[in-house]
C-alpha cells in the first residue's frame, strides 16, 4: 500500500511541481488550496503525511497544523516556506511553541530534499 | 483564534526589519523619531535582545569628523552632534568594519557591549548581565542594522529639512520692503525657486544681472574645507560652472587668505569694494572693477558666498545693492538646501518602500523558483519511467514559471532603475499598475488585506515617467494596507478608468478615513495629526507634486472611519499624438 500525502499550497503550479516528484516515486497525493480545504480531508481520509505551505491566504500552515494535531496528535507535517523571518523549525518553535513542524523546507528546496525528508517522516 | 498561535497572527511582527522599515516611512515629522525609536527598542527586546541603552554613531553629512550621536538609555531618547574618541571601541568598529563583543565588569554592574559597524557609522547595544552577548543575539541585530540605520538617516534628513523650511519661511517674512528689487522676490514676480540645485543657482544668478543691475555674479559653495566655485559667469556675462575656481578657507601660512573666504568663514559679514583696480586678495590678478561678496546662510550655518561684480561697466556698487544682494544671497542658501533635502528625502523614501516590498518579492520570487527547480528534477526520473507525454509539458512548464520570474523582476526594475527618474515616456497605465501590483500582492496577503482590481480592458496610454507614477502608487498602496489596519474586513480597491480625455487611477480602501478638519492639508508637507493616522504626510505631499510633474492631478476624498479614496487624473494620449 503507497503511503498518502497531502500537499496544501495555494499556488497550484507548486503544488502540481511536488505532487509530480512524489507520485512518480509511488506516494498517493491528494492535493489542496488553502489550510480550510486541508483540514476536512484530513478528517475524513487516511493521510500519512502534511506537506504544507506557510503562508495561505485563508488558513495558514500554522494555523491548520494546530489544529490538525488537536485530533491527530501523531500526524507529521512538513512546512514549506518562501522565505521571511519563518524559515527553521526553531524559529516557529520559538514564535509558537504548540505547532510543530517536523521539518521545514525552504522554497527553492532540491527534489533530493523533498524526497529525503519524506522518507524520514515516515519511517 | 487561539492563544497559541497569536505571536504569528499578528502578521505585522512577522518580520522585524519589514516593521523598522515600515516605521521609517511612516515618520514624516522629527518629534516622532523618539517614540518610534522606543517602539523598536521594544520590539528589540520581544525578539529576545534584551537591551537597556542603545546608542547609534552617524557619520554627520557635511563633515568627515563630526558624528551625529543618538543615545536611548532607559527610555529617554536624546541626540547630539559629537565627536568619536579615537581610542574608544565605537571608532575601532567603524576603522576595521568588524563587529565586537565584550563585557565591562568594572562597575558595580557588569555590562554587556554589542557594537556593530553600520554603513555611515556604528550601532551599539548595551545590557546589563554577566555574560556577553549570545551569536544569535549577534546575529539577530546584524540583520536589523541596516533598517535602524535607515530609520535614523530619515530622522536626521527631517530634523535638518524642519530647520530649513523654518528658516526659509523667517527669510521670507524678513524681506525688505523698501527696497523695490527685492519686492519682485516676495511678490512672486521673479521666483528662485526650482527642480534642481543648478537652477536655483541660475535663478540668482539672473537675479543679480537683471535686478540688481550688477554685470555678473558668481556662487561659491563650501566643500569641507575649500570654497568652491559653482555657478558664475564668463567675461561676456554667459552663465558658466567654475568647479575650478578655489579658495582654501584656511590657506597655508605663505599664501593669501582671501576676503571671500574670510566670508564663508563666518569672520566677516561682507566685502564691498569701489576700487577699480580692486585687491580680492591677491589670488586673481584681474581688474574687477568694483566687486562685492556676502555670505549665504541656513539657520545660521554658511553654506557659501555670493559674489558681484561690475566688471564691464566698471560702474560703483551702492549700499543698497549690496544689502540686497545679502538678502537674495541668503533667499538663495535656503532654496539650495531644500531641493538638495527634498532629493535626499524621495530617495530614503524610496528606500523605505523598497525595503517594505523586499520581503513580499522574495516570497513571490520563491514560489516560481521552486516550481522551476523540481520539475527540471522531475525531468531524468520521468524519462527513466518512460513517461514521455509528461516530458513536453513539465518542460512547457518550466518555460512558464521562468517568464513568471521574470515578470517579478521586471516589476521590480519599475520602481528601482537606474535612468533619471523624471524622465518621462509613453506607457500604458493598466500594465504599469500590474506590475506595481505584482510587488504588493504578498504583502498584502500577509497583513490579510483583500485586494480587489478593476481594471479597464485594453493599452491606457499615457505620457509620464514610469518610475514616478510607481512611487506614488506604491505609497498609495502602503498608505492603504496601514489605513485598513483595524478593518473587518480589510478591502483595497485599485480601480482605472477612462473618463472624456484622461486616464483615471484610483486607491480606494475601507480604513479609518480621514477627519473633515485634516483633509485640506493632507497634501501639505509635514502636516500630520493623530487622525489622519499613518503613512499621509511627507509620502502624499512628494506624491502630490510628482503627479503634478508628470501634468496631472491626485486629489483625495474621505469620510471619518469609512475609508478613503485618491484618485489620479492624467491626461490621455492617442496613439499618432506622439
Amino acid at each position: 500500500m503507497s503511503k498518502v500525502i497531502l500537499v496544501v499550497d495555494d499556488d497550484p503550479v507548486m503544488r502540481e511541481s511536488v505532487r509530480d516528484i512524489l507520485e512518480i516515486e509511488n506516494y498517493k497525493v491528494i492535493e489542496a488550496g488553502d489550510g480550510i480545504d486541508g483540514l476536512p480531508i484530513v478528517k475524513k481520509e487516511h493521510v500519512d503525511l502534511v506537506i504544507t505551505d506557510i503562508l495561505m491566504s485563508q488558513v495558514d500552515g500554522n494555523e491548520l497544523v494546530f489544529k490538525l494535531k488537536r485530533f491527530r496528535p501523531d500526524l507529521k507535517v512538513i512546512g514549506m516556506t518562501g522565505g521571511g523571518r519563518l524559515v527553521s523549525v526553531e524559529q516557529v518553535k520559538q514564535l509558537c511553541p504548540d505547532v510543530v513542524f517536523e521539518t521545514m523546507l525552504t522554497k527553492p528546496f532540491l527534489r533530493e530534499e523533498l524526497l529525503a525528508q519524506v522518507e524520514a517522516a515516515l519511517a | 483564534m487561539n492563544q497559541a498561535i497569536s505571536p504569528i497572527e499578528d502578521k505585522d511582527e512577522v518580520d522585524l526589519t519589514c516593521w523598522i522599515q515600515a516605521a521609517a516611512l511612516r515618520m514624516e515629522n522629527d518629534a516622532d523619531f523618539p517614540e518610534l525609536l522606543l517602539q523598536v527598542v521594544d520590539r528589540i527586546k520581544a525578539a529576545g535582545l534584551q537591551v537597556y541603552a542603545l546608542s547609534i554613531y552617524l557619520l554627520a553629512a557635511e563633515s568627515k569628523s563630526d558624528w551625529l550621536h543618538y543615545t536611548l538609555s532607559r527610555g529617554e531618547v536624546s541626540w547630539l552632534q559629537d565627536e568619536l574618541y579615537e581610542d574608544g571601541a565605537e571608532f575601532g568598529v567603524h576603522d576595521t568594519k568588524e563587529a565586537q563583543s565584550w563585557l565591562d565588569t568594572q562597575s558595580e554592574t557588569a555590562v554587556a557591549y554589542l557594537c556593530v559597524p553600520t554603513s555611515t557609522g556604528v550601532l551599539t547595544i548595551a545590557d546589563e548581565r554577566a555574560e556577553p552577548f549570545s551569536d544569535e543575539q549577534q546575529a539577530l541585530l546584524q540583520t536589523l542594522v541596516p533598517a535602524i540605520e535607515m530609520l535614523v538617516i530619515r530622522h536626521r534628513d527631517l530634523a535638518a529639512y524642519a530647520v530649513v523650511n523654518e528658516a526659509y519661511l523667517q527669510t521670507r517674512s524678513r524681506l525688505i520692503n523698501s527696497n523695490p528689487d527685492l519686492m519682485a522676490l516676495q511678490d512672486g514676480s521673479f521666483d528662485l525657486s526650482a527642480e534642481s540645485v543648478d537652477e536655483v543657482a541660475q535663478n540668482m544668478l539672473e537675479f543679480i544681472t537683471q535686478r540688481l543691475q550688477l554685470d555678473r555674479g558668481g556662487i561659491f559653495l563650501r566643500d569641507g574645507d575649500i570654497l568652491r566655485g559653482f555657478w558664475g559667469m564668463d567675461e561676456e556675462g554667459a552663465i558658466i560652472a567654475i568647479p575650478n575656481t578655489i579658495f582654501p578657507l584656511y590657506p597655508e601660512e605663505n599664501k593669501e587668505l582671501t576676503h571671500i573666504a574670510l566670508i564663508a568663514r563666518g569672520e566677516k559679514q561682507y566685502y564691498l569694494t569701489q576700487d577699480l583696480a580692486a585687491d580680492v586678495g591677491g589670488s586673481i590678478s584681474h581688474d574687477f572693477g568694483a566687486n562685492v561678496a556676502v555670505p549665504m546662510r541656513v539657520g545660521g550655518r554658511i553654506i557659501g558666498a555670493l559674489a558681484g561684480d561690475n566688471f564691464v561697466n566698471k560702474r560703483p556698487i551702492s549700499y543698497d545693492q549690496m544689502q540686497a544682494l545679502m538678502v537674495l544671497a541668503n533667499q538663495g542658501a535656503v532654496m539650495i538646501e531644500m531641493v538638495k533635502l527634498q532629493k535626499k528625502l524621495i530617495e530614503s523614501n524610496k528606500m523605505a518602500s523598497i525595503g517594505v516590498m523586499s520581503s513580499g518579492i522574495a516570497h513571490e520570487l520563491s514560489q516560481p523558483l521552486a516550481a522551476i527547480l523540481l520539475k527540471t528534477q522531475l525531468i531524468p526520473r520521468l524519462i527513466e519511467k518512460k513517461k514521455y507525454a509528461l516530458i513536453k509539458k513539465t518542460g512547457e512548464d518550466v518555460v512558464t514559471q521562468t517568464l513568471r520570474a521574470k515578470k517579478i523582476i521586471d516589476s521590480l526594475r519599475v520602481i528601482s532603475r537606474e535612468e533619471r527618474d523624471e524622465d518621462r515616456e509613453k506607457c500604458d497605465l493598466n500594465s504599469l499598475v500590474e506590475d506595481v501590483l505584482t510587488l504588493f500582492m504578498d504583502g498584502f496577503k500577509l497583513s490579510n488585506v483583500n485586494l480587489e482590481l478593476m481594471l479597464t480592458t485594453g493599452e491606457m496610454l499615457v505620457f509620464v515617467s514610469p518610475v514616478q507614477i510607481g512611487q506614488v502608487l506604491s505609497a498609495l498602496l502602503i498608505n492603504a494596507q496601514d489605513a485598513v489596519e483595524n478593518s473587518n474586513p480589510k478591502k483595497v480597491i485599485v480601480r482605472t478608468d477612462r473618463v472624456n480625455d484622461s486616464i483615471v487611477l484610483e486607491v480606494s480602501d475601507n480604513g479609518c478615513g480621514i477627519s473633515k478638519n485634516s483633509i485640506g492639508r493632507i497634501f501639505d508637507p509635514f502636516y500630520t495629526t493623530k487622525s489622519v493616522g499613518k503613512g499621509t504626510g511627507l509620502g502624499l505631499s512628494l506624491g502630490y507634486s510628482m503627479i503634478q510633474e508628470n501634468g496631472g492631478k491626485l486629489t483625495v476624498s474621505s469620510e471619518e472611519g469609512k475609508g478613503a479614496k485618491f484618485r489620479v487624473v492624467i491626461p490621455a494620449i492617442n496613439e499618432g499624438c506622439l
